[in-house]
């Protein structure tokens, strides 16, 4: 059993995860599982009959789930949160708390995030701002508070009223103490303002303004785990479900589910999974996920000198998003097409803005519409997009080391060390021996203190050469000839979409996919013992031809998923 | 050398008989609403420490004076600092010495928090608090606010940690600063204070808020039971504002509600740099004398930052590595940088405080991400120190370390100067634990 330690050859991924800390700590808690293993063989011969019988689960017996956190709401899950329990008549801003970014992921910095006093101020006034509309609007009013107060002070009403609605917000069954503490709240509030809804109101600020809200709770506090480790209970696991999926909390169903405990079985958690990807909010969660891992939320800063750029503004960017986000939803979602195609497609879906940026026929009406590129067309899929090709530039011009590093990093999970910071970044002065990018980069493939990392990131960059930092086609940079053929660690492409095709194919970028939805669904970098799950997930997307539906239901049934270890 | 304490601190060390006092301790809130008269009648006025901080670096060549001592000659990039010259002092020669991993946050983090960056992957933190969340961490808890943030340039988050990943966020909008500080609930000296019967309910909900988190604290680990105390500290923090509504207005002579500030949008892709300074600087020097704070930091921009500049043909940053030459326009930048924090300088100097100005009070600390932005040195770093922080400090001089001391040592002098008398600051190779007496009046 030692053995188990060492046992699988998974060197690939060491090099992009700076396992060396986790490594060393996983070896360190695997001994003191190996001792628990010992003591309780008996269980662990009955998990591994009970996970060969699910096809959906990957076995993983050794799993270490990582720590049980709390995870901060993120600035649009405060959003999404509160707009669920207000509906629509009452308008709910993004959390005034700006998000935190970890491991590029929103996601991952709220497990580390908290509130900042600047913060705690904002969410109050927040709080008895909806409140107050809330309780101003009658079909509102009418939703929330379900009975006729009898009096001024009505706690039976007030706790029907606010036990409801925490059960909402705080994702799960409220106690007694703290039904008890919200009613008196809103009491006090009912006889010192002399109305009952003006009352309430304050009773429904401090459920919003509560941690229990702000934070959602995975800490592993779940019961009957078939692990030596904790399980999330059920309420932990509907809101981990929900948020994964829809980028917004549980449904009446899901909460109810866990109450049931339903979501303690595979059969009762996969049905759930299947509703949730069934229903219209996963496009929520899905255009959330591809915001967070492209890094999308970056265009509202899509800076580009307008001087040289005519189409230069600052809507410009979110126009961009859009087109990314509109193509994803249409591919993945409606069609449940294949994820690869979103590089290599050459359908888009563009407004009259961005077909004058793209110099394509513009659609006949205001807004979106799809539009497919010739086939001779040199601009394909996400790598031929404003969103990609501005953002991953300068203000005033293209870089292919940027360019590439996304590429390199997000795509194919390699991790590339910053540059050293002693080094002179300028490039040569533009000149008639160097007018190409490629010509001015040179010294980054002729100085061996560059090419180690410049060898990985510029020539895929430089494929791309033909969009400048507008994304617009070109095929002279400076009055030079652009030449975009280069070749992805050794696979040889002549342009932009040649690299698109070169990426889709590359070995890790299936892996680097399913690793990148799983460290946004879990919020953490996956740990040595969670990789046996990745490799599953990623022989099951290269079997179901790269869908998402079955890579999310797969993240969702997997142990690292359902598990927490309690944190110290 | 002048280390006159604020009484309070004295009191401290009369009680734990001069035994390090740790931060955030609990009766240290306790203790506060007293003591803000106590400061005034005994302190005459309260000392202040700012925080002004750019992105990008300065040109060296440019930047240091070629003189030293009183009466140095202003080098060409601080020129445009020759109004208020009196009141600043040029520090040059020292360096950062933890490290350089991660060009234009390496720095800052060895300079104020004296400790080295934890650096995951492509995003990186501070490994401990900045040198104003110490400090506002100590004598804070006597003011509305126990420190204020506040960024010029939109988005800029600054660098104000009060642990690794939490960052306090920079106020950008000089509106929303207005009406957080001078809005409905604030009372100028004279005015009555609020009779309202809901600031006791905002009371029992933050009550209420506070209890819950008590309760979650009991189930999470460690890490997340120090966010919880942190979100903790928010809360009771307000608790004590809405409190001190209901109380007469500080008697404080150099206190006046400020005008409302108007939008200030960017024009044609370039943000309005200056105007938004002027406004921001207008109502942070009436939130120090309003003793709405001690613990200012403004964030002119930030780390890395790529601001089209008037006049500039690409962002700051990009200029900073691909402008040729003498960089004329990176130059231009950092000229016109200093011609805003000027603006800054000059609002504090002009409202008056007792026989001084509010300037005579405070101490500024002004920097950089790195040295020159071409090539992220952190050697020879750019420090200026403004204002005589209540006779602690020695303006009009350029000392020029010849021993490349630790810029460490200069936060750690500024907190001596607010009266936090730390035993050490920072961490590893960042760690100091004296100051510099050059700069000390």
């Amino acid at each position: 059993m030692a053995q188990r330690v060492t046992m699988k050859p998974l060197t690939r991924h060491l090099n992009y995860l700076g396992l060396q800390r986790i490594f060393a700590r996983s070896l360190m808690r695997n001994r003191l599982l190996f001792v628990r293993l010992l003591a309780a063989s008996l269980p662990l011969v009955a998990l591994a009959g009970c996970s060969e019988e699910s096809k959906q689960v990957i076995a993983d017996p050794d799993l270490i789930p990582a720590d049980g956190l709390l995870r901060r709401l993120t600035e649009t899950q405060f959003q999404s949160s509160l707009a669920a329990v207000f509906g629509p008549e009452v308008p709910v801003p993004v959390s005034p708390e700006p998000d935190v970014q970890l491991g590029r992921f929103l996601s991952v910095g709220a497990t580390q995030a908290t509130f900042s006093p600047r913060g705690v101020e904002a969410i109050e006034k927040v709080s008895f701002d909806l409140a107050k509309k809330a309780m101003e609007n009658e079909a509102v009013r009418a939703r929330l508070v379900p009975c006729v107060p009898a009096a001024t002070r009505d706690d039976a009403c007030a706790t029907t009223a606010l036990v409801r609605l925490a059960e909402q917000l705080w994702r799960r069954p409220v106690t007694g103490e703290e039904a008890a503490k919200l009613v008196d709240v809103a009491g006090t509030a009912a006889t010192t303002l002399a109305d009952f809804y003006q009352g309430l109101g304050y009773g429904i600020a401090a459920t919003i303004q509560s941690p229990n809200f702000l934070f959602r709770a995975e800490l592993g506090e779940g019961e009957g785990s078939a692990l030596p480790t904790g399980r999330l209970n059920g309420f932990e696991l509907a809101t981990r479900l929900a948020y994964f999926f829809w980028n917004a909390p549980p449904d009446d169903a899901l909460l109810a589910a866990a109450e049931q405990g339903l979501l303690s079985t595979d059969e009762g958690l996969q049905a759930q999974a299947e509703r949730l990807f069934a229903d219209p909010r996963v496009h929520g969660g899905v255009r959330n996920f591809f915001n967070e891992y492209f890094q999308l939320y970056e265009l509202d800063k899509l800076d580009k000198d307008p001087t040289i750029f005519e189409h230069a503004r600052p809507e410009l960017g979110p126009i961009a998003r859009e087109e990314t986000l509109s193509t994803i939803e249409a591919l993945l979602l409606e069609e449940e097409g294949d994820y690869r195609e979103l590089f290599t497609g050459r359908r888009t879906f563009i407004n009259r803005e961005l077909a004058s940026v793209y110099r394509v026929p513009a659609p006949a009406r205001e807004g979106f519409a799809e539009y497919v590129y010739p086939p001779d067309s040199p601009r394909a899929g996400f790598l031929g997009q404003l969103s990609f090709l501005g953002l991953h530039s300068h203000a005033v011009a293209s870089s292919a080391t940027i360019r590439g590093l996304f590429i390199r990093q997000r795509l194919l999970c390699k991790r590339i060390n910053p540059p050293p910071v002693n080094v002179s970044t300028a490039l040569p002065e533009v000149n008639p021996d160097a007018q190409t990018l490629r010509d001015r980069l040179s010294t980054h493939a002729t100085e061996p203190s560059c090419a180690g990392c410049h060898d990985l990131t510029d020539p895929i960059g430089l494929g791309l050469e033909n969009f400048d930092a507008m994304g617009q086609y070109r095929t002279t940079d400076n009055g030079g000839t652009i030449d975009p053929a280069g070749d992805l660690d050794g696979a040889p492409f002549a342009d932009a979409r040649g690299v698109a095709e070169r990426v889709v194919q590359h070995e890790d970028f299936g892996s680097c996919f399913v690793a990148n939805l799983y460290r946004y669904a879990t919020g953490h970098e996956e740990n040595f013992t969670e990789l046996p799950i990745l490799e599953g997930l990623t022989g099951e997307l290269e079997a179901s031809g790269y869908r998402i539906k079955p890579a999310m239901i797969g993240i969702v049934m997997s142990e690292g998923f359902r598990s927490a270890s309690k944190a110290q | 050398m002048n280390l006159s304490q604020p009484s309070r601190r004295r009191f401290l060390r009369g009680i734990l008989g001069g035994a390090a006092v740790g931060v955030g301790l609990p009766w240290l809130e306790l203790m506060a609403r007293p003591s803000v008269a106590s400061a005034a009648a005994t302190d005459a006025f309260p000392r202040r420490f700012v925080i002004f901080f750019w992105g990008n670096g300065v040109l060296p060549e440019k930047w240091v004076p070629s003189t030293t001592g009183m009466g140095f000659e202003l080098s060409e990039q601080l020129a445009p600092l020759a109004s208020v010259r009196e009141h600043i002092s040029v520090v040059s020669g020292m360096s950062v010495k933890t490290g350089n991993p991660v060009a234009h946050l390496a720095g800052p983090s060895g300079f104020l928090a004296g400790r080295p960056l934890i650096v995951n992957g492509n995003d990186s933190t501070f490994s401990g608090p900045s040198i104003d969340q110490i400090i506002a961490s100590e004598i804070g808890g006597n003011t509305t606010y126990r420190s204020l943030e506040i960024a010029i340039q939109e988005r800029a988050r600054g660098l104000s940690y009060v642990a690794s990943n939490q960052v306090n966020p920079a106020e950008a909008n000089p509106r929303v600063l207005f009406e957080r500080l001078f809005g409905g609930s604030f009372r100028a000296p004279g005015e009555e204070p609020i009779i309202d019967p809901t600031l006791s309910l905002r009371r029992s909900v933050l009550d209420a808020v506070g209890s819950d988190i008590g309760r979650l604290k009991r189930r999470v680990g460690t890490a997340d039971q120090i966010r919880l105390d942190q979100h903790l500290t928010g809360v009771r923090d307000l608790e004590l504002r809405v409190a001190r509504l209901l109380e007469d207005p500080a008697n404080l002579a150099a206190c006046a509600r400020p005008s409302e500030p108007g939008e200030y949008a960017p024009i044609d892709g370039r943000p309005q740099m200056s105007a938004i300074t002027s406004v921001m600087s207008d109502l942070a020097a009436m939130a120090l004398a309003c003793d709405q704070t001690r613990v200012l930091s403004m964030w002119y921009s930030a780390s890395l930052n790529g601001i089209l500049f008037p006049g500039a043909s690409a962002g700051h940053h990009t200029l900073t590595h691909d402008e040729p030459g003498d960089q004329p326009t990176v130059n231009m930048i950092v000229k016109s940088i200093m011609t805003d924090f000027a603006t800054f300088v000059e609002k504090l100097a002009a409202v008056d405080e007792g026989d001084g100005t509010i300037l005579d009070h405070t101490g500024i600390l002004a920097t950089t991400d790195c040295a020159m932005g071409r090539n992220h040195s952190t050697d020879d770093y750019p420090i200026l120190l403004v204002g005589k922080m209540g006779g602690y400090l020695k303006p009009g001089m350029h000392y020029r370390s010849n021993s490349a001391e630790n810029v460490a040592k200069i936060s750690y002098t500024m907190a001596q100067g607010m009266g936090v008398d730390l035993p050490s600051f920072g961490a590893g190779e960042g760690e100091v634990n004296s100051i510099v007496s050059e700069v000390v009046a």
